[in-house]
């Protein structure tokens, strides 16, 4: 052998030999590259999408006395503060009084919890223990899921989690807590402070999209904070590789069955009617709509349907129950019976209106149905005691906030009104 | 006969060459007597084949993508039936396979009315046989003997038995599973050529062909079905372990590790099929996509929990088979053999790699069976060869050989090839083909009926009554069920949207997850079924009594349909608040 290794020929052979070989592993790598850069490029089509750091507003669209006048208006609303209750103060309630009041709200009444009060139990750790004590698990917490967000086993960058259905000290539902935040108006940049994680809002909105799944349990609030945090964007993949969009949302929302769905369906209809105002939006901005034409077309057409339903089953008395998509309320006072108590009654027409005062005006009922509507809401809220009133706050914080909306305004708007006045 | 011989008279068997080959009248196509009656078995088993009933699982859901391929011209950009899978990425990592499954019943059903499905049971028995064909070959080649290559038949199907795949159904596994013994069939001989003697006048013209050859059989298969990377992966190992024997060889001749990878000509050769191989099953139309496709289909979570992807288990007929070829194994190198030859590296690396790929993944123990059996086969001749020479040395092999050679001296005259045989084997032919599905639908328009043309796993009644009466909305239904409803069941605007079919790597994991709660009858799948706002509900009435029962006395469910096997209940209008919570 060593005879092939110095003679001339079989040497000149080696050395091609050599080359070509050398060539081909170069190509190896070349390709083993090629995969490489096609699996990382794969990963960043699923990369978040960019975010709006103020949320999109969607102001009400109609002042009409009918459903509720200035001195009803100034009567009831200011009745409407949640009372603080140090521990045993609901989660839920704080995130529908930060709803209804906003940020900046100030009440005469000192117990009444203020804008900043609600926001700091809910964005900042430190208060949240001060008020619930060490031992209460915080409300927002750090850390991934675990879920592989791609096939090369890349795992979750930390983001911020809301702790939801853990009792009175987390929130009621998913991400309901960012759609509140989103709803009034709270820019991503804004500083939380989750144990040992100094960080903001954006934290939570990315954490969201990374674990989202469009079958989830609850996913009106998610849709709802994306339609408010996310356009122009109109498509993004979630960390599963799935496209998503405003229209598949869209189609999400209605497909279950009504009433199904939290408060009987109704957070379904406000995050339809939320999409096609920024639709509208956009549209006017000049940039691309988040809902395709057919979708557009689809969502209204349910809308309608629905308001159709809700037309069709309103007491007389101006309310509805749980049963609005089947049959009207068969008597004028509530029952003992689930779907027919007067926090179902609260729940459905307060809900109702509240969405109402936003959507387009072809989706609206006849003046009547909502009159009616307003003037029973008004009655029930007068006929309640501060007690009752608190422990249907949730229920009643949409109630404020259709009955203000209806006005064209907010509850804190119209409360610093009255005051104005003296 | 010795493997140096079988390699010098590769045809003997089958044609006699004689002087007079250049003469028309010469027996040049005349068979022999082996022949006629393999070619009879063949005929035999085709028909045999050919009226066994289909299994409708996987291969109705390729023939809807193959429907679709045909339909648009184009390769799905979305999952075409499965509504969940909106969004998901899809890959039709099969394409090539379901338009030609599609193709072929679409042929059928145009020679006469339903006969499509004798057309796809043809096109089975033929991939099949020809599978088969190319195996006896190849084992043939490394035993030594044709008895060894049917001993080796049966040990595939040993192997395969029990974990299913290319060999019990027809889809594209059943074309990957062609393409394997393809390849088998060419290491085979390509080991037998580097064995043996140089060939006169193989020039570089026999090379080109030769990589020409590994190119087709790679991008048709990277098309047809993802066990192309099986083969790959058989021709990486197969150039490792050359490699590495150029290594060992530097001991008797000693020069640079790189210097004996450049002069040895077999890692050469292997190492330059396998670049082709791999470059080829670029050509498809996702390129090298479909690479990174197969790499995540090892951790899609859908996936984890099937049979196929758990380990292999004896309590399986496949697993006990493999865990008695290994004793053998061991136990033959145990007791050691003058006869046993050693194991190349590279088949060592075939049996090690993909034997421990199979025992992590039971699924691939089938497509990987026709390996593990060209490595044993060898060894298991040699181990017999070694028990029974005692036996021959008694003269019971002897009385055989007395036996078998008077046979010869008086019936000989049977086994010299000839015309009469050659015109036989055409007649056979003819009777296959009139006897045959193809035949019956294009002499006689006959065709047989689905009950028949397909095994009772299909659901025929339940597809009847669907397609009289079509469900509204999402349908959910057992998968095994959902690929025959939505291409037997209505058609058009009415089209079954299944909750899932047996597609489901391309599903959200959480559909997937959801689909096993209500299939699975957890304790929340109602309101699964709600969430998803399923309209119609398909159970199976043996293994989901407990479904049954709930929505039998469901306030907004009504039985719509039931028959020996199914149940079909749908959704009436809601009725009552089920939410409300705030």
């Amino acid at each position: 052998m060593s005879g092939i290794a110095t003679s001339g020929p079989s040497t000149r052979a080696a050395r091609f030999g050599g080359l070509s070989l050398g060539l081909q592993l170069a190509l190896l790598a070349g390709a083993a590259s090629w995969g490489v850069w096609q699996a990382r490029a794969d990963l960043g089509s699923r990369a978040l999408p960019p975010l709006r750091t103020q949320p999109y507003a969607v102001p009400p669209l109609y002042d009409d006395p009918a459903v509720v006048a200035d001195q009803d208006l100034a009567r009831v609303l200011p009745r409407l503060g949640l009372r603080g209750k140090g521990a045993q103060t609901v989660i839920g309630h704080v995130e529908h009084g930060l709803r209804a009041w906003g940020p900046g709200v100030q009440f005469a009444d000192p117990g009444f919890l203020s804008g900043p009060d609600m926001m700091h139990v809910l964005l900042n750790n430190w208060r949240f223990v001060s008020t619930y004590g060490p031992s209460q698990r915080s409300l927002l917490y750090a850390g991934s899921d675990g879920r592989a967000t791609g096939s090369i086993g890349r795992q979750d960058e930390p983001g911020v989690r809301v702790r939801v259905l853990e009792g009175v000290a987390s929130s009621p539902h998913v991400d309901h807590l960012l759609a509140t935040l989103g709803e009034v108006g709270t820019t991503l940049d804004t500083s939380i402070v989750a144990p040992g994680q100094p960080t903001s809002l954006r934290a939570v909105l990315e954490q969201s999209l990374r674990t989202f799944d469009l079958n989830q349990a609850e996913y009106e609030w998610s849709s709802l904070a994306y339609a408010l945090y996310l356009p122009p964007t109109h498509a993004w993949r979630t960390s599963e590789g799935r496209e998503m969009t405003f229209d598949r949302l869209a189609e999400r929302l209605m497909r279950e069955e009504l009433p199904r769905g939290v408060c009987s369906g109704n957070h379904r209809l406000h995050a339809l009617v939320v999409f096609l105002r920024i639709d509208d939006r956009m549209a006017k901005e000049g940039a691309p709509r988040i809902l395709s034409p057919a979708s557009r077309r689809q969502v209204i057409s349910y809308l309608r349907e629905v308001t159709a339903m809700l037309v069709r089953h309103q007491h007389p008395d101006g309310f509805w129950n749980g049963d609005w998509p089947t049959s009207a309320p068969a008597q004028a006072e509530p029952s003992g019976r689930i779907g027919d108590r007067l926090s179902d009654r609260l729940i459905v027409t307060g809900h109702a209106l509240e969405w109402w005062s936003l959507a387009p005006p072809e989706i609206l009922p006849p003046r009547a149905v909502r009159a009616a509507a307003g003037r029973w809401l008004v009655r029930t809220i007068d006929g309640m005691s501060a007690d009752q009133i608190q422990a249907n706050f949730s229920f009643l914080s949409h109630a404020a906030r259709a009955l203000a909306q209806w006005r064209g305004s907010t509850p804190a708007e119209i409360l610093a009104r009255g005051a104005a006045k003296g | 006969m010795n493997l140096t011989e079988e390699i010098r008279n590769p045809v003997s068997d089958l044609a006699a060459a004689s002087p007079d080959d250049e003469t028309w009248a010469a027996p040049r196509w005349a068979l022999g007597a082996r022949a006629t009656v393999l070619w009879g078995l063949a005929v035999l088993g085709f028909l045999l084949l050919c009226y066994r009933p289909l299994d409708p699982t996987e291969l109705m859901a390729h023939l809807s993508y193959g429907d679709w391929l045909l339909q648009h011209r184009a390769l799905p950009a979305a999952d075409p039936i499965q509504p969940l899978a909106a969004g998901m990425p899809i890959l039709d990592a099969s394409w090539l396979a379901q338009a030609v499954l599609a193709t072929v019943e679409r042929a059928g059903d145009g020679a006469a009315s339903h006969a499509g499905a004798g057309w796809l049971a043809a096109l089975f028995a033929l991939l099949r046989l020809a599978g088969a064909a190319l195996l006896l070959s190849a084992f043939r080649r490394v035993s030594g003997s044709w008895a060894w290559g049917l001993v080796g038949l049966a040990l595939v199907l040993a192997f395969a038995g029990g974990a299913g795949g290319p060999w019990e159904t027809l889809g594209p596994a059943t074309f990957g599973a062609l393409c394997m013994a393809f390849l088998l069939r060419r290491i085979a001989s390509f080991e037998a050529d580097q064995q043996g003697p140089p060939t006169p006048g193989r020039g570089a013209f026999k090379e080109l062909a030769a990589a020409a050859g590994w190119v087709v059989l790679f991008a048709l298969w990277a098309n047809l079905h993802v066990s192309f990377v099986l083969g790959l992966a058989v021709l990486a190992l197969g150039a490792a372990g050359k490699g590495l024997e150029a290594l060992s060889r530097r001991r008797e001749r000693p020069s640079s590790a790189w210097r004996s990878l450049v002069i040895d000509r077999p890692f050469r050769r292997w190492l330059l099929f396998a670049e082709l191989a791999a470059a080829a099953t670029l050509i498809n139309p996702y390129g090298i996509e479909l690479w990174l496709h197969v790499w995540r289909l090892r951790s899609n979570p859908n996936l984890a929990g099937m049979p196929a992807w758990q380990p292999l288990s004896v309590e399986k007929a496949g697993g006990w088979a493999f865990a008695l070829a290994i004793a053998v194994l061991l136990w033959a190198f145990l007791r050691g053999s003058s006869r046993r030859r050693p194991i190349p590296v590279a088949q060592a690396l075939w049996g090690i790699g993909l034997g421990l790929a199979a025992l992590a993944a039971a699924g691939l123990l089938a497509p990987c069976a026709p390996l593990f059996v060209l490595i044993l086969l060898p060894q298991f001749a040699a181990l017999l060869d070694d028990l029974t020479s005692g036996l021959r040395a008694e003269g019971a092999a002897g009385r055989f050989g007395r036996w078998a050679s008077g046979a010869r001296e008086r019936f000989g005259f049977l086994a010299e090839p000839s015309w009469h045989k050659s015109v036989l084997a055409l007649a056979l032919l003819w009777a296959a083909f009139v006897l045959s599905p193809v035949g019956a639908s294009l002499l006689r328009g006959e065709a047989r009926p689905p009950e028949r043309a397909f095994s009772a796993s299909a659901p025929v009644a339940l597809a009847g009554y669907l397609a009289a009466h079509p469900p509204r909305g999402l349908t959910f239904m057992p998968t095994v069920w959902a690929d025959w409803l939505v291409r037997q069941g209505p058609q058009g605007r009415d089209r079954l949207r299944p909750f899932a079919t047996t597609e489901i790597e391309g599903l959200p994991t959480e559909v997937w997850q959801d689909y096993l709660r209500i299939a699975g009858g957890a304790s929340d799948w109602q309101r699964v079924l709600d969430r998803y706002g399923v309209r119609t509900a398909i159970f199976d009435r043996e293994a989901q009594h407990g479904q049954i029962q709930s929505l039998r006395y469901a306030e907004d469910w009504r039985l719509a349909y039931e028959d020996d096997r199914s149940f079909v209940f749908e959704r009436t209008a809601p009725t009552s608040t089920k939410g409300g919570k705030l």
